[in-house]
């Protein structure tokens, strides 16, 4: 063997053991002690599953890892989305005759012959979840779907007749944020509330999934209700002027009767689905996810106080996307919200984060810690990509450290 | 008389640009295909059990463009598991797929990148070296050296650019990005070197007398 063979290898040797020892050196930080509150003995714990900004709905065997997880970390109560972006994410006749497609075409694409919803029943029943299936966008729908594309008199308009609102291309192009979130926000429509046929198609896919489903509940949100600015469509107001002796809606859209007049019909459509949820199934429930109370009224002519004090809601789960705690606080107090306290579970909905405002577990443990303090009946969080997978400022195996740690049984 | 003899495997093809380019794209894929297995994390939270099934996926893409070329791409599928399996195993770590913990300076992240590249540039271009050295005799030793600078540079670049992303957007997923990028390094420098050394080995298969007797005297085989 020739002497520098030797000699290299000793140095290889040696570096090897070096570089070995030299890792071991770096120092890891220790992580954050998390207090969590006492927890009420049957809290709510629940996480939105949406297609929007997420990969698990359509990664291979990403349903069953994520409601796997969840199981383990103790969480009861699932939120799958259902109907979105004028696309349903089931089998569903409704769809196939109002657009000629059964769900969603790049979910029915990965995944191939499977009726994914009936899957997750099935496997998170198995697991201890409830399974709530979730319409998340109400009567929202992009501007360019099939839907409105087949049904353009289904859209309800603003008082110049548009349904949506031309952007700022000017504002845009320099990079106004406000301007790019408006024209991101213009990019959908609104289905009329008020048009039987928009009333039915709703009605129907609520009525497919409770029939052809061992599904816990529906869950409508925010999106089921209207944009203060819109209802001056011909269609509506051809339906106020029978009710007003020939009268034109008012053309400030805040007019007060003019707000409980669109507010009153919505009420009594969601009186009627949850009048016809029950009579198919009368322990499924009814759960509704709004804005809270001041702002929903008034900016979308939801009414949801009215609607528990109806009785036709089950389960409250109050959006109250809040960065700071002395935002959120407020909001909890809420007159509407006590009121419900006292009919109807309530949830409090935080926000995980979204790829532009990132929430850490630092904030999570605060805003959990509140909600307990306060012994509301449990949190759900919006949503799962955000909660455990990547859209997180940490790893998803510390956010499911911390919630771990959050959720265990006491 | 072994049977080889009389059914020879077909003569292997002189990997080119294409090899380089499909060598890229089946290591990224390859990755990429990993992450719907297994969760990218930080150091302690992947081990043996990860490292073989990411080493399995890459390997098994690699193989496959090694055995479009007609060369043996089973050994190396193996050799590439057990090597990420070893690393998982080790302090070495799961390189390929977590990113530096604590970690928040781009100096550091440079320097530790390129350590963890060359430990495991060094143990994934041994065992990867030893499997193409079974049924390619004359495969060149400098594999190694070209596997450790691939990751140096690499993981190095990977580690660097997910950590800048993730300063700037708060958000993990960065840290996929930045192994992406390391990924494709790994593969390019990776693709071309390895285009080379076969070409190299294919080139002195194809002088070689034609052997008459015995497996391991036929090259390329």
């Amino acid at each position: 063997m020739k002497p520098y063979s030797i000699w290299r290898k000793i140095i290889l040797i040696l570096g090897i053991a070096w570089m070995i020892f030299a890792t071991k050196l770096v120092s890891l930080p220790a992580s954050a002690e998390a207090t969590p509150a006492q927890a009420i003995s049957n809290e709510i714990r629940g996480v939105w599953i949406t297609n929007v900004a997420s990969g698990v709905l359509f990664a291979p065997w990403g349903i069953h890892r994520a409601l796997n997880q969840l199981a383990a970390l103790n969480f009861n109560t699932i939120y799958p989305v259902a109907w979105n972006r004028g696309y349903t994410f089931y089998p569903s006749a409704t769809s196939q005759k109002a657009i000629g497609r059964r769900q969603a075409p790049i979910f029915s694409l990965m995944h191939p012959g499977a009726d994914v919803l009936e899957d997750m029943v099935q496997l998170g029943h198995r697991r201890q979840l409830r399974v709530i299936p979730w319409f998340e966008y109400g009567f929202m729908i992009p501007r360019q779907s099939q839907l409105v594309l087949r049904h353009p008199d289904w859209l309800s308009t603003d008082a110049e007749g548009n349904a949506r609102v031309d952007p700022d291309w000017s504002s845009i192009f320099e990079g106004d944020r406000q301007a790019i979130r408006a024209w991101v926000g213009k990019q959908n429509s609104w289905l009329n509330p008020f048009h039987p046929e928009v009333q039915e198609f709703i009605l129907q896919m609520i009525v497919e999934v409770v029939t052809n489903y061992d599904v816990d509940g529906i869950q409508l949100d925010d999106h089921f209700g209207l944009p203060i600015e819109l209802g001056y469509d011909p269609f509506t107001a051809q339906l106020y002027q029978q009710s007003h002796q020939g009268k034109s809606p008012p053309s400030n859209p805040s007019d007060a009767e003019w707000v409980r007049w669109r507010a009153d019909k919505i009420s009594a459509f969601m009186g009627k689905i949850a009048e016809t949820v029950r009579s198919i199934k009368p322990d499924c429930i009814v759960s509704l996810s709004p804005n809270p109370q001041e702002f929903a009224y008034n900016y979308s002519l939801q009414d949801w106080s009215r609607w528990v004090q109806e009785g036709w809601v089950d389960e409250l789960v109050l959006q109250v996307y809040r960065q700071e705690l002395s935002h959120l606080q407020p909001e909890l107090f809420r007159a509407s919200v006590q009121a419900a306290r006292q009919r109807i579970p309530v949830v409090i909905g935080l926000i995980s984060g979204v790829w532009s405002d990132p929430v850490d577990n630092a904030r999570l443990r605060d805003q959990i810690n509140l909600v307990r303090q306060n012994r509301f009946d449990g949190v759900s969080f919006f949503y799962w990509e955000s909660l455990m997978g990547y859209l997180a400022p940490e790893s998803p195996y510390q956010r499911q450290r911390f919630l771990r740690e959050m959720f265990a049984p006491s | 008389m072994p049977s080889e003899t009389l059914h020879p495997q077909p003569p292997t093809q002189r990997p080119g640009c294409f090899f380089v380019i499909g060598w890229m794209i089946a290591t990224v894929l390859g990755f990429i295909l990993s992450l719907s297995m297994l969760v990218v994390g930080e150091r302690p939270d992947l081990g043996l059990q990860q490292g073989f099934l990411g080493g399995s996926v890459v390997g098994l893409l690699q193989g496959l463009v090694l055995i479009r070329y007609r060369f043996r791409g089973g050994w190396w599928i193996v050799a590439t598991a057990l090597a990420w399996g070893i690393a998982g195993a080790s302090s070495i770590g799961v390189v390929g797929w977590f990113a530096p913990r604590g970690l928040t300076i781009l100096s550091s992240r440079l320097i530790y990148g390129a350590i963890s590249g060359l430990k495991i540039g060094l143990i994934a271009g041994f065992v990867q070296w030893l499997s193409l050295r079974l049924t390619l005799p004359k495969f060149s030793i400098s594999w190694i050296a070209w596997n450790t600078v691939a990751w140096m540079v690499g993981l190095a670049s990977g580690w660097a650019i997910g950590g800048v992303l993730r300063r700037i957007t708060n958000l993990f997923i960065s840290e996929l990005f930045g192994l992406t990028l390391a990924w494709l390094i790994v593969g390019l420098i990776g693709g071309v070197a390895l285009s080379h050394l076969l070409s190299r080995t294919h080139q002195q298969g194809q002088n070689a007398p034609i052997p008459v007797i015995g497996r391991s005297e036929i090259p390329n085989l």
